[in-house]
């Protein structure tokens, strides 16, 4: 054991050498590549809606709010976000609450449908919803309420009816953040109420609310926040009816000839407000409501409640969520993608299936340049995220370095961003900087990396928090260098997490449509993209084939992410 | 061997606490000398795992020096900071740091693994270092087992070859039994200092636990409150313990307080509230000093009547009595004050009965009063 010669001070060249390393290399390449997505197009939408000529100026609000006005805009959009919030909400917690608490049965059954928002994309939802409830060719229409009703139907294309499409579809986002609640709740906080004496209701709404609540909030920010930035339902379903929200007016004057950025910023900013607002009121809510929490997470169950004679409702219920939520849109895709021209079902229509319009979309160019591009676009950015995302949460979960936090709340900042405020910032800064890559796959990744880097941040930093810290001090002590132990240790106890996050990242990345609607050109189309046009075309047995198959692709992925996720703790919808 | 002088590192605490730093090593020297085993003990949040840090390089101090052998790992003065990877000590972590996604082979090579190049051992002799190191720890049988499928004390014996393997010039040992339930503690412990004593390790090692301490350390430092309270061998620091806490943290003691009445050669007469003791002691005190009597009850001895009153021989009366199998303990009242006394499993008084207490002069140690 001869020892080596002795370390000498520490002289000026040697300091610079070791300020080198390869880890502070990586380190502030990490730290700059996280700024400068999160806050580059913030800036440019900022500079670019106040600024003109160098002056301050609300000359774009003017001219955004003379065709339709400001009041009756953010009336729509924050109806229809509350609403759709609303309905989600009390579908959401009474389901959870049903299936989690009592004796309910089919309990599998809403397990399979809480997964449906991750396997059928937003714009398949939306348009399967055209197919059963627009007032000329919805099959619901036509079979159920026309009959019952003596002729009047219902319409999707109001401001009622998207409202309880957009509410299906974040339901079991709601249903699943009250499922973890419910269940982390520790049950002998309930019981020690009922040995109190207090009758069941009385519990329910003096101690199980009150401890669910700092989860309620969440659940209600996070889908107000989803209906403000949701585009599919308000493009489809309220251009049609004449209702305008943010979202669709701001793809609306983007899509003019010549487009009017101002404007666009001008409305992005607007909504960029809003959501803002919710996080901020959710933030002072969620401080107050910490002071009760008292939730534990305790191994055992509490005895189901028996729910007696309301056990036949509570089921017929949640049957009803299944073929509501599941069943009817799944079919009508299926059989949509059976016909040679969309007319709703009949006697004649179903005897005569057949399935040209999956060959047609096999052997069309456009269906397969999509395809490429939907798969280069979602592996390279879950690629992306998910490595730099380790390294960023390694830097917040175990450095002591100063200001730390920053780049953890920067990381998190673009989920207020809604995707097309964000397309609409990414599109700002490419039009003017002299980086050329509008027009290329490179800009559309640029938004999926913003877009997802929360999320690769939330599975990245739910992980690392799982690795003792003496893994990593005991390689360091081994002898083993910051690369070394960041490459031998961390990455692989990581990789769990990062490969659940990966495949997340896979999967909403093929149903991104707010971002690149603002920001593909032609040629440049991802799956979402070429759905959105077959839909501006008509072509509905193609689009409907090709979303049975991404339903299909999406099945697969999301078995796997969920077996994954199940495995580290993580889920995320 | 290790040599750590003046060695100061604080911490800033929570931010409800702006610009408050909690002193964690305060001052601290000490010197490990070659083939010794070094306790540092104390409670928790003493300092202890704060300076084993410091000496592996996984905390930074703010001032101070430290070295190994001839080798400089830090000085604040001559701006040596070595990075924990280039110090070459092993250290067992409290607890393991086993990679659970390496098996055992992997876990014991890594750190021959990832030397540098020109200073990398060839395949063949990484296979036979490490095959040895899991001979003398025993694991040699599980090379192949994943890491994870180990029992907690072959886990334990994992990490401590996979600290050897380095041949380090010291081995760093962070409360290492502290995770294994009591008879397997008791095992390692000795197993632990067989191998200590064999291979001729170097070792600083980190515990609350006492007993350990005692039975395994050539020396023990007692830390306090980020400062080294006393140093010396298990049996001075037993017997002759230098404050109240350190006879209070280590065995049980009965405190008596008193002053020094009478002084003769080596032996002092001190007057307590319930009565005299004399106390044999090395120390220095002036007569009419305050002083503290530390008393370990198994020096105290009970019987039952009361014999009259002299100096380490008191009246009282048993008040409780507690069965703990190998040993007996009383609770005997002395005028205002409760004395406990531990007597061999035949010696057992039913309360309320009068005794004679009669304290053996090994019994006690003077400690200044405040101290």
């Amino acid at each position: 054991m001869a020892a080596p010669a002795v370390a000498q001070p520490v002289a000026r060249s040697d300091a610079w050498r070791r300020l080198f390393t390869g880890r502070n290399v990586i380190v502030a390449a990490v730290i700059a590549a996280v700024t400068y997505i999160a806050l580059v197009p913030l800036g440019f939408l900022l500079w670019q809606t106040f600024v003109s000529g160098g002056q301050f100026t609300l000359e774009r609000f003017r001219e955004a709010y003379s065709s339709i006005g400001l009041v009756e805009m953010a009336y729509n959009s924050i109806a229809f976000a509350v609403g759709s919030a609303a309905f989600a909400i009390s579908l959401g917690t009474l389901l959870a609450y049903l299936i989690v608490r009592t004796d309910v049965p089919f309990k599998p059954l809403m397990f399979a449908a809480s997964l449906v928002p991750l396997i059928i994309p937003g714009i398949l939802h939306t348009i399967a919803w055209i197919f059963l409830a627009s007032p000329q060719i919805g099959v619901l229409n036509l079979h159920v309420i026309q009959p019952l009703t003596g002729g009047r139907s219902l319409n999707v294309f109001s401001l009622p009816g998207m409202i309880v499409v957009e509410g299906l579809h974040l339901a079991p986002l709601v249903f699943l953040l009250m499922v973890a609640s419910f269940r982390s709740m520790d049950p002998s906080l309930e019981e020690s109420a009922i040995m109190s004496g207090a009758p069941l209701r009385t519990v329910f709404r003096r101690v199980t609310v009150p401890l669910a609540r700092p989860a309620l909030y969440a659940a209600i920010l996070i889908v107000v926040v989803r209906g403000l930035e949701s585009f599919e339902v308000p493009a489809l379903l309220g251009l049609n009816g004449g209702v305008w929200v943010f979202t669709s007016r701001i793809w609306h004057v983007l899509k003019d000839k010549p487009p009017s950025y101002g404007e666009a910023g001008a409305y992005a900013m607007s909504l960029l407000v809003l959501t803002t607002i919710g996080i901020f009121w959710h933030s002072r809510l969620a401080k107050r409501a910490r002071s009760f929490q008292t939730v534990t997470g305790k191994g055992f169950r509490a005895r189901p409640v028996q729910l007696g004679i309301w056990r036949w409702p509570a089921t017929g219920l949640i049957l009803l969520y299944f073929v509501v939520a599941v069943v009817l849109p799944l079919l009508i895709l299926v059989y949509a993608s059976t016909q040679r021209f969309y007319s709703p079902p009949t006697r004649a229509t179903l005897s005569d299936m057949s399935l040209d319009s999956y060959r047609d979309v096999i052997h069309a160019d456009r269906a397969l340049t999509a395809v490429e591009n939907s798969v280069i676009l979602g592996l390279g950015s879950a690629t992306i995220v998910m490595l730099v995302m380790a390294v960023a949460a390694w830097i917040v979960v175990r450095t002591q370095m100063r200001g730390r936090w920053v780049i953890d709340n920067l990381s998190f900042l673009p989920l207020a961003i809604p995707g097309l405020v964000l397309g609409v910032g990414i599109l700002f800064v490419y039009l003017r900087l002299p980086i050329h890559i509008y027009g290329s796959l490179w800009i559309l990744l640029m938004a999926y990396l913003t877009r997802y880097m929360p999320y690769g941040m939330r599975y990245a930093s739910t992980s690392m928090f799982q690795i003792g810290r003496e893994l990593e001090e005991s390689a360091l002590t081994s002898g083993a260098g910051w690369f070394q132990t960041f490459r031998r240790v961390v990455l692989p106890l990581l990789v769990p997490g990062l490969v659940a996050g990966w495949i997340y990242i896979l999967i909403v990345s093929v149903r991104e449509l707010s971002s690149t609607i603002i920001l593909y050109s032609p040629g440049n189309e991802v799956l979402s993209i070429l759905i959105w046009e077959m839909n501006q075309n008509g072509e509905f047995p193609q689009l409907a084939a090709l979303g049975v198959m991404m339903v299909g692709a999406l099945i697969v992925l999301v078995t796997i992410a969920y077996k994954l996720g199940a495995r580290i703790g993580v889920r995320e919808t | 061997m290790l040599e750590v002088q003046n060695l100061l590192k604080t911490f800033s605490t929570s931010r409800a606490e702006k610009r408050k730093r909690v002193q964690a090593v305060d001052d601290v020297s000490l010197e490990v000398k070659d083939g010794e085993l070094f306790t540092l003990l104390g409670p928790s949040g003493c300092g202890k795992t704060t300076t084993l840090r410091c000496i592996a390089g996984l905390e930074m101090p703010d001032a101070g020096e430290i070295s190994v052998g001839d080798r400089v790992f830090f000085s604040s003065t001559r701006r040596v900071r070595v990075p924990a990877n280039e110090r070459g000590l092993g250290m067992v972590f409290q607890s393991y740091a086993i990679w659970p996604h390496m098996n055992v082979y992997k876990n014991v090579a890594f750190p021959l693994q990832v030397l540098p190049r020109r200073r990398r051992p060839a395949k063949q002799e990484v296979r036979e270092r490490v095959e040895r190191a899991l001979a003398v720890v025993q694991l040699d049988h599980l090379a192949s087992r994943q890491a994870t499928d180990l029992s907690g004390g072959q886990q334990q014996r994992l990490a401590l070859a996979r600290a050897l393997v380095m041949e380090p010039p010291l081995m760093l040992l962070d409360e290492p039994l502290s995770n294994l339930d009591a008879k397997l503690r008791e095992d390692m412990r000795f197993e632990l200092k067989r191998l200590q004593r064999e291979l001729g390790i170097t070792g600083v090692y980190v515990t609350h636990d006492q007993v350990e301490a005692l039975a395994m350390s050539n020396r023990v430092a007692v830390m306090r409150e980020g400062k080294l309270e006393q140093v010396g061998t298990p049996r001075e620091v037993y017997e002759r313990p230098s404050s109240r806490f350190v006879a209070d943290f280590i065995g049980t003691s009965n405190f008596l307080d008193g002053s020094i009445e009478a002084r003769d050669g080596r032996a002092y007469t001190v007057r307590t509230a319930e009565g005299l003791l004399r106390v044999p002691s090395d120390d220095e005190f002036a007569v009419g000093a305050e002083v503290v009597v530390a008393a370990r009850p198994e020096h105290i001895e009970i019987r039952p009547g009361s014999n009259g009153v002299a100096p380490n021989l008191w009246t009282g009366r048993v008040e409780a009595r507690a069965f703990l199998g190998e040993v007996v303990d009383h609770v005997v009242s002395v005028g205002s004050r409760e004395i406990r006394t531990r007597s061999n499993s035949k010696v057992s008084i039913p309360p309320p009965t009068e005794v004679t207490v009669s304290f053996h002069e090994e019994a006690f140690s003077l400690i200044p009063a405040g101290g």
